[in-house]
C-alpha cells in the first residue's frame, strides 16, 4: 500500500496534510454514532484517485496489449492485487 | 506525470503467484525474467513488489521499489529512454502471447457471482497512526446466499437470524485487520466464538424491502498468532423483490482488534478500535477482483 502515495501523486492529487492527524474519537458503535463511524471508515475521493488510472487488471492483459501496440508496460506489482487487498 | 504514464500500457497485478520459482504459468515465467534483473539502490520492500517498466518481451527497462513519486517519475523516464533504443526484436515477443493461457491461473475470477451480491469491504482504525490507514477487499455472495440475509416471510417487523455459516465466513475472511496491508492471517473455524447477524424488515414498499442489521462477532486465536477482533455489527439494506437483488447495502463493524497479523504491517498489538464497512461494489473491472480469501469460501 505504501506505493499508493506515488501513484496518487501521479494522478495529480495532493495528499491532505490532515492525513496523519485525525481527531475522530467516537467510542463503540451505536445507532447514534453509526453515520459518523461509517463516514470515518469509508474512503475519501482522493484516496480512491489511483483507481482512475486505466489499469489493466493483469500483467498478462498488458503484455497482450503492449505487444499488439508496440508499447512498453508500466507494471505495479504487489503481494495481493494492488487494486484489491494489498 | 500523466503524460508520461500515457506512454505505457499500465497494469496492476498481484505478484505472489508469479514470483514463486515453481510457478510455470506463462505470465510468471515472463515476470520472473525481469524481476530477477532488478537491482535496487534502496532496500527491497519485500519479494518482487514494486514498479516496473518492461518491454512486452520481458526486457527490463527500469524498476523502482520506492514510494517516492520523484523516483517513480525518474524510473518511467529511464524506461522510456531505454525503450527508444531497443530494436523491435528486443522489444517484442517472437510470437503473440496467447490470451487463453490466462485461463490456467485466472480461475477465481470465474466465480464472480453475477446474479448474487458483491460488496466492497473497507477497513480503517479509529485512530489514524500512519498512512496508508485503510485497505480494501471484496466479499462475494451467491444468489442463494444473498437471499438468506432476508427473512423467509417478508412482513414488517419480521426478524431473521442470518445462517451462522455465512456470518462465520464474514468473521473468518472479511472481519480482518488489513488496515495497513494485506493480512495473510485469517481465522480458522475454531477461532470464531461469536457469529450472529439478525436482519429485521423495517418497511415494505412495492417491490422494495428495507432491512436493518444488528449483530456481533468475536474471533480470537493464540497460535500461531495472538490476534482477534470483536466487533458489533449494524447496517441497513434494500432488497428489490422483482429483480431479486440488493439495491442498497451497508454493514458496519466496529470493535476492538488486538494482536499482530502476518505481513499486515501492524506493529502495535495493543487492543484498539477498528471499523470495517461493507457497501455495494460497482461493476468496473477493478470492482470485480476476487476477495483475498475466495479460495477458502468452499465454492
Amino acid at each position: 500500500m505504501t506505493f499508493l502515495r506515488a501513484l496518487i501523486l501521479i494522478v495529480g492529487i495532493i495528499l491532505p496534510t490532515a492525513v496523519a492527524a485525525d481527531e475522530f474519537q467516537e467510542a463503540e458503535l451505536t445507532e447514534a454514532n453509526y453515520a459518523k463511524w461509517r463516514d470515518h471508515v469509508l474512503p475519501r475521493n482522493w484516496e480512491l484517485s489511483y483507481r482512475k488510472i486505466p489499469w489493466r487488471m493483469s500483467f498478462w492483459d498488458a503484455v497482450i496489449e503492449a505487444q499488439a501496440r508496440d508499447k512498453p508496460i508500466l507494471l505495479w506489482a504487489m503481494n495481493g492485487h494492488p487494486l484489491c487487498n494489498t | 506525470m500523466q503524460k508520461l504514464a500515457a506512454e505505457f500500457v499500465v497494469a496492476a497485478d498481484a505478484c505472489d503467484r508469479m514470483q514463486k520459482e515453481f510457478c510455470q504459468d506463462e505470465d510468471a515465467l515472463l515476470f520472473r525474467k525481469f524481476a530477477k534483473e532488478r537491482t535496487l539502490k534502496k532496500g527491497n520492500r519485500g519479494g518482487a513488489q514494486g514498479h516496473y517498466a518492461v518491454a512486452p518481451s520481458g526486457e527490463l527497462l527500469a524498476a523502482s521499489s520506492s514510494a517516492d513519486p520523484k523516483v517513480l517519475v525518474e524510473m518511467m523516464k529511464q524506461g522510456l529512454a531505454k525503450w527508444a533504443t531497443l530494436p523491435r526484436e528486443q522489444r517484442l515477443l517472437p510470437k503473440s502471447p496467447d490470451p487463453t493461457a490466462a485461463e490456467n491461473w485466472r480461475v477465481k475470477e470465474k466465480l464472480y457471482p453475477d446474479d448474487g451480491l458483491v460488496l466492497r469491504v473497507v477497513a480503517r482504525d479509529r485512530t489514524r497512526e500512519r498512512w496508508p490507514d485503510s485497505n480494501l477487499d471484496y466479499a462475494w455472495f451467491r444468489k442463494d446466499e444473498a437471499r438468506t440475509l432476508l427473512p423467509t416471510e417478508l412482513k414488517k417487523g419480521a426478524k431473521h437470524n442470518v445462517p451462522r455459516e455465512l456470518v462465520q465466513r464474514l468473521a473468518r475472511f472479511h472481519l480482518l485487520d488489513n488496515v495497513h496491508a494485506l493480512n495473510y492471517t485469517f481465522f480458522p473455524k475454531e477461532a470464531i466464538e461469536k457469529a450472529r447477524l439478525t436482519s429485521t424488515v423495517v418497511q415494505i414498499e412495492g417491490d422494495l424491502v428495507s432491512l436493518s442489521f444488528e449483530g456481533e462477532t468475536r474471533a480470537s486465536m493464540v497460535s500461531p498468532k495472538i490476534i482477534g477482533y470483536e466487533p458489533k455489527l449494524l447496517g441497513r439494506a434494500t432488497f428489490n423483490l422483482k429483480e431479486q437483488k440488493f439495491v442498497s447495502f451497508e454493514l458496519l463493524a466496529v470493535g476492538m482488534r488486538w494482536g499482530l497479523g502476518n505481513c499486515n504491517q501492524r506493529h502495535n498489538p495493543a487492543p484498539a478500535l477498528m471499523g470495517i464497512v461493507f457497501t455495494l461494489a460497482g461493476d468496473s473491472p477493478a470492482e470485480r477482483l476476487p476477495p483475498a480469501f475466495i479460495s477458502r469460501y468452499g465454492w
